[in-house]
């Protein structure tokens, strides 16, 4: 056995080891990333909906009470005069 | 402004086209009437099965009453027609005769009546009225006709889009910046039977025309719909009328009749703070 094919094989070992190392390093470095983007994401993708009632619940309470007009002082003689139903 | 007849009333359009307003009205006085014999609703009345189907229109018009009893406690009624009739309302107002008997009492019959869908289940006999119901729900739909700023006004109710200076029935006036306004009272439609005043708002636990305090109370509600009936309900209630609007932050005006009158808490609020 020469020394020349020792350092080869020594060679060729550190390479299997090197890339045994990326390799590992790659998929906890992907494992890592996808597990902190399925449980710690940063911000949300979409369009943020607001934290309030849902638009259907809002409907059903708004429609469970009469509703309130807005009246003020008069500013200019009437320009209607309503009778009596 | 434009003027013109239906639902035995004036109607006064302003800010587009009265044909598209008379249209609307036109439909719903054709399917409600109860002195036009062909109208749904006296087919309905007249049908002697337990359960018919109605129109879309007729089970919409049913179903907001239905609610707006829910919401006022049972005093806006649609199962009064028999009282009315009784009370001798049986025709045009124009040819009501000046007197004659009086019919029994006939009080409030809505835990008799179920709407599912389109389909309206009611013993044979039960005469319903939706007028009061159908007119404002005739002025919000007017309205959302206009194409611009604009009001229609019939009779005691108004729905405008945009603020509207209106005078009140007795004197006084205000400005209605949103929704609707709506008078209910007993100042125009009063007749005799049995020798005693009658009208037209019948108090639903008796049967008989209310013998409220009031001649006349107007509220401003979100929208005529809402102001009609809150307006009829105050009138019904009596003296218990100001806070029960209070308690639901409505504005209302009410008139005795030695012609005093008594405004809501929010009514003063309203036309104070502006």
């Amino acid at each position: 056995m020469t020394a020349g094919s020792r350092i080869e094989r020594a060679r060729a070992k550190a390479r299997g080891a090197k890339l045994a190392f990326g390799a590992l390093t790659a998929l906890v470095f992907g494992a890592a990333f996808v597990g902190a983007k399925a449980h710690a994401p940063g911000h949300h993708k979409h369009r943020a909906k607001p934290l309030g009632a849902p638009a259907a619940f809002e409907l059903a309470v708004r429609r469970s009470a009469l509703q309130a007009g807005q009246i003020a002082p008069p500013v200019q003689p009437p320009q209607v005069v309503t009778s009596t139903s | 402004m434009h003027r013109f007849r239906a639902m035995g009333c004036e109607v006064v359009v302003s800010g587009g086209d009265p044909l598209a307003a008379a249209a609307v009205f036109a439909h719903w006085e054709d399917a409600f009437s109860r002195f036009l014999p062909d109208s749904e609703l006296s087919r309905v009345n007249r049908d002697p099965a337990p359960a018919v189907r109605v129109s879309p229109l007729f089970a919409r018009a049913l179903a907001t009453a239905l609610e707006l009893a829910e919401l006022t406690g049972g005093l806006v009624d649609p199962t009064l027609g028999s009282a009315l009739e009784h009370a001798g309302y049986d025709r045009d107002f124009g040819l009501l005769p000046e007197d004659g008997p009086l019919g029994p009492a006939a009080p409030s019959r809505l835990a008799e009546i179920r709407l599912d869908g389109t389909i309206l289940r009611r013993p044979p006999g039960l005469a319903l009225d939706l007028n009061g119901v159908v007119k404002a729900l005739a002025v919000d739909e007017a309205v959302a006709t206009l194409p611009r700023d604009g009001f229609v006004s019939a009779g005691g109710d108004l729905a405008a889009r945009g603020p509207v200076d209106v005078g009140l029935p007795g004197g006084g006036a205000i400005r209605l910046v949103r929704g609707g306004l709506a008078t209910s009272g007993v100042v125009s439609r009063r007749w005799r039977r049995g020798g005693e005043e009658q009208h037209h708002l019948i108090d639903p636990r008796t049967g008989r025309p209310s013998r409220s305090p009031w001649q006349q109370v107007t509220v401003a509600g979100g929208s005529c719909r809402d102001a009609d009936a809150a307006a009829k309900a105050a009138f019904l209630l009596g003296d218990d009328g100001p806070a029960w609007l209070d308690s639901l932050g409505l504005a209302g005006r009410f008139v005795r009749h030695d012609g005093d009158a008594v405004l809501s808490r929010c009514w003063e609020r309203e036309l104070a703070c502006t």
